[in-house]
């Protein structure tokens, strides 16, 4: 019996470091699997490959997925059932914690996403690393892209997790111009301007910068509860909830107008 | 600073066993009569969360199946991060020691209270966040369980030398992999290898 327990013992002392358990450094190191690095340039390509033959198309927009993985899964396979839609926008906070374990977590379940995707940076997300280990799985956190005659413009507007420093709203003005007859200039950004992490001033500029460029629709996640509508009579803002209420919602955009859904799985 | 800090953990220890050889003048019934800060162990680890090496002193707090280790961990080297550092406070619990010839053998079990240092982790948030904004994401808890096997050493300063492996997992994990049907507790595990040198 005691040679049984000392086996049992030499084994486990032994053998463990034989089982295909990972060696972690720290949860905050910037661990991105190769299959995951340049996420937002892999999914500009597919975009490209399906932009050709029509003008019209759908997004479904969903945001804050953070931990609530069960959620999260059951939307992509809600989306994955759609053939109308065309691509996907997440709108930020795709972590909790922003440990490397929590963007697997994302990519691995994103990656069975039947359609490209795309995402802005969240405050959840700049926690610890989050900032490095976002740009290692996806690229930069302020970027532009086109598609069917229509500009996005993807903005990371975090304030307190940028040290309280101002987003660069230089580079958002910059971007904001309709610089090649797009039908629409659609900015996305997590925080919409009326939220915590902004004051009167930013709030202001915000809002100043979408008027002077004639945006009509502006997209965001953050607040956790879904909005759409004219708040400062102007801009039409959406907000989709987080991914725990169980919906998403979809931007059809047509030749000269778009129209919102919202929809529950 | 590191560095700095490193090089304190290494004389501190050597130092410790210098004057606990001194001690040694005094050995009463096998055991040593220890000034309360000298370490009766020195550990080094591999991973387990506390860096890609740490250094720590150990101390038997009941008896000796119960060592608390305080640890130092650096990864800086090894990660694209620019600071990642961890001060852990190692809780070991000797479940049950076993002999064989000249070897000890024990299953353990334990908690290790880490704490991380690092980009934007925030014990007490700055001013400029409301109240409560962020639950505190610098301390993690990371329960394990593993095993060791010590042999004694026929040196003055180093009595033995044990050689242990460690599974663990962290507060953040574990709570994912109850909260969520998608986290299996697979999923969550990580392996640790260290080495204890006794004085």
């Amino acid at each position: 019996m005691k040679k049984l327990v000392l086996f049992g013992i030499l084994t486990l002392i032994c053998l463990l470091p034989a089982c295909n358990i990972p060696f972690e450094y720290s949860p905050y190191d910037i661990i991105v699997e190769k299959e995951f690095q340049n996420l937002t340039a892999k999914n500009l390509t597919k975009l490209k490959a399906i932009e050709a033959g029509k003008s019209s198309f759908k997004i479904a927009l969903i945001s804050d997925t953070h931990t609530f993985y069960d959620e999260f899964k059951e939307a992509v396979e809600a989306i994955n059932t759609r053939d109308d839609i065309d691509f996907v926008i997440h709108a930020g906070d795709l972590t909790l914690s922003a440990l490397h374990k929590e963007f697997t977590w994302f990519n691995e379940i994103m990656g069975t996403l039947n359609k490209p995707f795309l995402t802005v940076i969240g405050n959840h997300d700049l926690l610890s690393n989050g900032k490095a280990i976002y740009e290692k799985s996806f690229g930069p956190n302020n970027y532009t892209f086109t598609f069917r005659g229509c500009k996005f413009v993807m903005f990371d507007n975090n304030i307190w997790e940028n040290k309280n420093n101002d987003p660069d709203f230089e580079w958002f003005k910059t971007n904001l111009k309709n610089d090649g007859d797009y039908r629409f200039v659609i900015p996305v950004s997590h925080i919409p301007p009326w939220a915590d992490q902004y004051n009167h001033g930013n709030e202001h500029v915000f809002n100043e910068m979408m008027a002077e460029n004639n945006i009509q629709l502006s997209l965001h996640g953050h607040t956790h509860s879904f909005y759409h509508g004219k708040r400062y009579d102007q801009v039409d803002y959406l907000v989709i909830g987080d991914i725990a209420d169980k919906a998403y919602a979809i931007i059809t955009i047509e030749e000269d107008s778009y129209s919102i859904e919202q929809v529950s799985f | 600073m590191i560095k700095k800090f490193t090089y304190s953990i290494l004389i501190f220890t050597l130092l410790s066993t210098i004057t606990k050889g001194a001690e040694n003048l005094k050995i009463k019934n096998d055991s040593i009569q220890r000034k309360w800060y000298v370490p009766q162990a020195a550990k080094i680890q591999h991973a387990g969360n506390i860096g890609f090496m740490s250094l720590g002193a150990t101390y038997y707090l009941v008896d000796d199946w119960y060592q608390l280790s305080i640890m130092y961990g650096m990864a800086t080297d090894h990660t694209e991060a620019k600071t990642l550092n961890t001060l852990a406070l190692k809780n070991t619990f000797l479940i049950k020691k076993f002999h064989y010839n000249d070897f000890v053998l024990s299953p353990l079990a334990g908690l290790s209270i880490n704490f991380g240092s690092t980009h934007n982790t925030y014990r007490k948030l700055p001013d400029y966040f409301p109240d409560k904004y962020y639950f505190q994401n610098k301390i993690h808890f990371t329960p394990f369980v593993g095993g060791m096997i010590y042999h004694p050493l026929p040196f003055k300063t180093i009595k033995g030398i044990d050689f242990y492996s460690e599974v663990a997992t962290m507060d953040n994990y574990l709570l994912e992999a109850i909260r969520t049907d998608y986290v299996k507790f697979d999923d969550i595990w990580n392996i640790s290898l260290g080495l204890t040198l006794y004085f």
